[in-house]
């Protein structure tokens, strides 16, 4: 899995209006047109629920379809992390985020974040794998990996080999690939 | 001679009723007065009107000075002196005594803001402060959120306005209320049209689209933060504290947008 690391400390320390964030959000579309991308919020004092609104709305069209990218928000501080959430709420989404080295699930419900943990120590898997790890049947696991995917929170492709129907390799982010991502960009400070 | 002037208390809406009509003062341009000296009770929004009448003043083209009086009550003249800040060039004032101190509750003195640029930094000022006069988190979220949500809508929608958007923030020193406003003189709703229905089409649009207000109430909601939002335009008002209502009163030249957090457990440190 290929990342892209977008930091948005380039829009500024505070990240205000609509304009600025059509603006990250054509940055972001871009990205993702190649690779699974990586929002960095290092540096960043306050972003405001406009500038992440025209991020998210744009991201949630963008994932439509795009089932094997993935996007992580990184380095948020308290208030950028509630004005997410506040976002996340309202256009009823979630996002994956790494937080002191773990990936949790911004926006999403316990359940959510439980099997977005467990796909993350896994990192690749079938279905039956993690159903199995959760002790769940694979109707109810199936419900919660199609919200993880249309978050892109983890990444799916058809598994060819694949005998009767459609079955996918799953790929959650794992949080040491990631930070490593980070580090390589010299993105953390 | 032009003049404005603050008798008695002169604090939230009370303020509103001298905002001076740049289409009214297009004739005269002598000297300004800006006569604080009956003023008994200012508050942030008070000294956002009086901002907007010197930068109105200024930006007229006029060479004639602005005269401020200050309050004659020392404690209203330090709370007014302190949200006021530095008074821009051609401001002179008139004073028998020594300026009063400043303080740290003036946490956004008022000013005129131009840009993206103006927003950050008052943010960024804003969010260093807000330790030192004991805000929340919540607090302090809320407060960046409307500082921004404000001067944002002010730069959108009132692109003319001759005096620019103002905007100033500060923490009441009897209540520990945060009081975070922005002024403008953008065109307003005429004045012999006596409803509300701009307003609650603005509030419609931005619940709609998810705008600055719709957002502050949110964020008020989901903080279960106790807030009122006020806004004033033309003759309408309307205020949230939890929903809202609607009311008419004296023209307001202009758009005016007040968040006061009703704090809890203030921890005052000026």
């Amino acid at each position: 899995m290929t990342f892209q690391l977008i930091n948005l400390i380039d829009y500024g320390q505070v990240l205000s209006t609509r304009e600025r964030g059509h603006q990250a959000a054509d940055e972001l579309q871009r990205a993702l047109e190649d690779s699974s991308v990586v929002l960095n919020f290092a540096g960043v004092e306050v972003a405001s629920a406009s500038f992440l609104d025209e991020v998210l709305s744009r991201l949630r069209g963008l994932l439509v379809g795009a089932e094997a990218k993935m996007v992580v928000v990184t380095e948020t501080n308290e208030d950028v992390s509630e004005t997410l959430e506040l976002v996340l709420q309202r256009r009823k989404m979630a996002l994956a985020s790494l937080e002191r080295g773990q990936v949790k699930l911004l926006g999403g419900s316990k359940q959510l974040n439980a099997t977005l943990e467990a796909a993350s120590e896994l990192q690749s898997f079938k279905a039956p794998e993690l159903a199995e790890r959760l002790k769940l049947k694979l109707p109810n696991l199936h419900q919660r990996l199609k919200a993880l995917t249309d978050a892109g929170a983890l990444a799916r492709e058809a598994d060819p080999s694949a005998t009767s129907g459609v079955r996918y390799d799953y790929e959650a982010v794992g949080s040491e690939s990631l930070n490593q991502v980070v580090v390589e960009s010299g993105a953390e400070r | 001679m032009q003049q404005v002037s603050l008798s008695w208390d002169v604090r939230g809406r009370h303020a509103l009723a001298q905002l001076v009509d740049p289409k009214r003062s297009e004739a005269q341009r002598d000297r300004l007065i800006a006569n604080a000296n009956g003023a008994s009770a200012v508050d942030a929004v008070t000294a956002a009107v009086l901002m907007a009448a010197i930068e109105e003043h200024r930006a007229s083209g006029t060479s004639e000075p602005v005269e401020y009086c200050p309050p004659s009550d020392p404690q209203t003249d330090r709370t007014l002196h302190n949200l006021l800040g530095t008074l821009p060039p051609g401001c002179e004032q008139t004073r028998s005594r020594r300026a009063p101190p400043r303080d740290r509750l003036a946490i956004v003195p008022a000013q005129r803001v131009a840009s993206e640029e103006d927003i950050e930094l008052a943010v960024l000022g804003l969010r260093a402060i807000a330790p030192y006069v004991g805000l929340s988190n919540e607090e302090r979220e809320i407060a960046a959120a409307a500082t921004i949500a404000f001067a944002a809508n002010g730069l959108r929608y009132a692109p003319a306005s001759p005096c620019g958007v103002i905007l100033c923030a500060g923490v009441e020193h009897e209540s520990s209320a945060l009081i975070i406003t922005a002024v403008d003189m953008g065109a307003g709703a005429a004045q012999d049209v006596r409803d509300v229905n701009h307003l609650r089409a603005a509030i419609e649009t931005s619940r709609r689209v998810f705008g600055g207000l719709a957002q502050l109430t949110a964020h008020a909601r989901r903080k279960e933060l106790d807030v009122t939002l006020y806004l004033a335009n033309g003759t309408g008002e309307a205020s949230w504290n939890g929903r809202w209502s609607y009311g008419l009163q004296a023209h307001v030249p202009g758009w005016c947008a007040t968040l006061t957090v009703h704090r809890k457990s203030p921890r005052l440190k000026p």
